[in-house]
């Protein structure tokens, strides 16, 4: 834990700033739930963290001249800014305030403990990823991750207030997205044709990388489940008795999956001499 | 539900009992044909059924669950299976059949449906040719060494097959390429008793490096020594022919030894160079003469004819000049980095040679040598530019400062420890640089990771190295015939997933 903090504050002030602007922010959303115009303050916090992410990403990337999603550390900051870029973009468009508290607490939470991952020596980009294709590739999959964790959240709420009504009251009222079953539904449909493009430009790279677009890599594997998953969810959506609770279940078990391909994989026997993996 | 599960579970109870006899034969037509069979009549009976969201889901899940467990093997074949490409076909046939559910309308929903389900059909579709069709070759290329021969990949596997192929392939030159190495301050804290690292920072002077409990800066860096030393290479007349010798080298011709080496006239000091590849040279000394041998600079300090030890007043000395303990101190800078050690020519369990890297030098004090001094007809100078590594002063808060060294000792303060080294080295690509030979025709290329080479039909991809062996290079040449189609059946499905995001913004809006 101690070493998680040393490391966490080592990466500079712009980190640990943005971390701790994400926390307040975070606060800031939970005491809006009992006051309404702390809405405001908590938005300027979440706007204030997520500049600050940003910064902290194009200064890497300026510096170094390499896209700064090469390793676990880098990857994990880029999650961060994607959730929080989804977020924002759908905060005031489909008005899920409600939301933001979780949003910012798991920003500052991913933003500290990436320190377990924090790249000690300067790595540079390997010869593999020297490629036109590997921006997009990981663009389209984390902008995915972006859209699939709101679905995921989502559905976590769906358990928890199934009534439709219940958000109609009070200070919650105004919100066109009180059918959290509906919104997960769409943000999933969003994140899925994101997670398709990443897996098209996949498969294209990997043919000039490796020769063949598809090598059964275990990565690759566990991209193509997590593909799987989600289609099993929009695909089950036609049928009768499997909106609901049930399709909530498997949005959940569908961000499993997500995890497990993102961080999961690197600990798989298969891995081991792997394509994909993170170092 | 029920159904497509019943359904689903049939046909891989089918497909694994065919893939007994179907793996016993070993025929590649009989297992295309079996999987063609079971797919037809499958769909022939169940089309229905297939064209369902119920079945499609069924699929998925039941694929899911197969490729998520041989992820769990260290290595998994199933992919190659007569049941696991069945239940591919069966993804397809249940594919198949749900776009032939479909009714046309000219709604931007259809569109967007029958493109993205017909699309990936066309992805299956590349797939299937390139199964049936597809050419993979591995060439093992040797510097220098043309062939027209290559291993017959199988998947990702190289198996023992050789074939021959209609050109010759050469492998000219190969380059490993490696990022720059720049110096960084690495800090480390100690947790519990072990030090962990935490940061490591580029050194710029006047950076401010802060952490709770410890802050620094970067006041000065500077390169140690930079020089350049001139070595003497004379010309020598031996039996009326000219030989180029280096100063000191012992030079053998005809059975004889010969040196030169200015201010001696008779050999009595000799160092014995040892490298990594067991080559090793004599080379004759004096105290107080400075050689460059190889990339070092050696300095043959003082000589001691007796040696021995002082530890009361920490100094060497010599007991008389009568040579009972011959001992001679070398300095060698090699590297940037200063080596100095009394070298023994008495072998006792105290003396040991001077190890830097995986070279040694050892000290031979032999006065009745038979080495024969020569003198030059004219001597060239050869310039050898001599770098020292850099060095690094920091100050501490409080005002202490610290000089750090490349590959130094560590420094310690309080919990934390300084240490001043470069990053380490890591590869930033690989090339072969080859040459095809066809009828004739010559084309010279360099292949590259992410850059593959066309040629006949084939791409080249750069595929393999030998860290030991700078002379190899491992190229693979791929032919897929379906390629082009597997990029427009994706095409498809990137504008049908496009379509339906305009499709879903009306609806939603």
């Amino acid at each position: 834990m101690e070493l998680i903090f040393y490391r966490f504050i080592a990466q500079g002030p712009v980190f640990y700033l943005s971390a701790l602007t994400f926390f307040i922010g975070g606060i800031f959303y939970f005491v809006y739930f009992k006051s309404r115009p702390f809405l405001r303050l908590a938005d300027f916090f979440f706007v204030l963290a997520f500049a600050l992410v940003t910064y902290y990403i194009v200064e890497k990337w300026v510096k170094t001249g390499e896209p700064p999603f090469k390793t676990m550390f880098e990857s994990l900051v880029y999650l961060v800014w994607n959730f929080s870029l989804v977020y924002l973009v759908l905060e005031k468009s489909e008005k899920i305030q409600f939301a933001g508290g979780f949003v910012s607490f798991l920003n500052a939470f991913i933003l500290f403990i990436s320190g377990i991952y924090s790249d000690i020596i300067q790595v540079n980009l390997r010869p593999s990823l020297q490629s036109i294709w590997f921006i997009p590739h990981v663009v389209f999959y984390f902008a995915g991750y972006g859209f699939l964790f709101l679905g995921f959240l989502m559905s976590v709420f769906y358990l928890f207030f199934p009534e439709r009504k219940y958000l109609g009251e009070a200070h919650w009222s105004g919100q066109r997205w009180r059918d959290f079953d509906e919104f997960s539904y769409r943000a999933i449909l969003f994140g899925f044709s994101f997670l398709t493009f990443g897996l098209i430009v996949g498969a294209v790279w990997a043919k000039v990388a490796w020769g063949s677009p598809w090598s059964w890599d275990p990565k690759e594997n566990w991209a193509l489940i997590t593909w799987f998953v989600y289609l099993t969810y929009l695909h089950l959506r036609y049928v009768r008795g499997w909106r609901g609770k049930k399709a909530a279940l498997i949005s959940i078990a569908g961000f499993i999956v997500v995890i497990v391909t993102y961080m999961g994989v690197n600990y798989l026997p298969s891995a081991q001499g792997a394509l994909h993996s993170y170092q | 539900m029920k159904r497509a599960f019943l359904i689903a579970i049939f046909y891989t109870a089918v497909s694994v009992l065919l893939s007994f006899p179907i793996s016993y034969v070993g025929s590649k037509l009989i297992f295309v044909l079996a999987l063609f069979a079971l797919g037809l009549i499958f769909f022939f009976i169940f089309r229905r059924d297939l064209s369902t969201y119920q079945f499609a889901a069924t699929i998925f899940v039941l694929l899911s669950l197969i490729i998520a467990y041989s992820t769990f093997q260290a290595r998994s074949y199933i992919y190659y299976t007569f049941w696991f490409n069945s239940l591919l076909v069966l993804f397809l046939i249940s594919l198949i059949s749900c776009v032939l559910m479909f009714k046309p309308k000219i709604t931007l929903h259809y569109f967007s449906y029958i493109l993205i389900h017909g699309g990936l059909l066309v992805v299956a579709l590349g797939f299937i040719v390139n199964a049936l069709r597809a050419r993979k070759l591995y060439f093992t290329l040797y510097r220098g060494q043309p062939t027209n021969r290559a291993f017959v990949m199988r998947n990702v596997e190289i198996t023992n097959r050789e074939v021959e192929v209609p050109f010759t392939l050469e492998l000219l030159d190969f380059k490993v390429k490696y990022y720059n190495e720049p110096e960084l301050i690495f800090v480390y804290k100690k947790f519990g008793k072990k030090y962990r690292a935490i940061q490591s920072y580029p050194v710029k002077v006047g950076s401010k490096i802060k952490l709770p409990g410890l802050s620094f800066s970067v006041k000065g860096m500077y390169n140690r020594e930079i020089f350049t030393v001139e070595k003497k290479i004379g010309v020598v007349k031996i039996a009326s022919r000219e030989f180029l010798l280096e100063e000191g080298k012992v030079f053998e011709w005809n059975g004889k030894r010969y040196v030169f080496l200015e201010g001696i006239k008779v050999p009595e000091h000799f160092l014995l160079l040892r490298r990594a590849d067991n080559s090793s040279d004599i080379y004759v000394i004096s105290p107080g003469l400075r050689l460059v041998i190889d990339n070092m600079l050696v300095k043959i300090l003082k000589f001691y004819p007796n040696f021995r030890f002082d530890v009361d007043r920490g100094i060497a000395l010599s007991d008389g000049d009568e040579p009972k303990n011959p001992v001679i101190e070398v300095s060698v800078f090699y590297k940037g980095r200063t080596y100095s050690q009394y070298l023994f020519s008495n072998k006792t369990g105290f003396s040991h040679p001077l190890t830097i890297g995986d070279m040694t030098i050892d000290y031979l004090y032999r006065p009745d040598s038979t080495i024969e001094v020569i003198e030059p007809d004219s001597i060239y100078m050869e310039r050898v530019k001599f770098e020292g590594e850099p060095i690094i002063t920091v100050q501490f808060n409080g005002g202490d400062t610290a000089r750090l060294e490349i590959g130094g000792d560590p420094y310690y303060v309080k919990d934390f420890a300084l240490l001043f080294d470069r990053n380490p080295k890591q590869e930033k690509g690989y090339e072969s640089i080859v040459r095809f030979v066809y009828a004739g025709k010559i084309e010279e290329t360099i292949i590259k990771v992410n850059k593959p080479y066309k040629f006949m039909g084939y791409k080249f991809y750069q595929s393999d190295y030998d860290p030991q062996n700078p002379d190899f290079s491992g190229i693979m040449a791929v032919k897929e015939p379906g390629e082009n189609v597997i990029y427009v059946g994706l095409f498809i499905t990137f504008v049908g997933v496009i379509i339906n995001f305009i499709y879903r913004r009306k609806q939603w809006s």
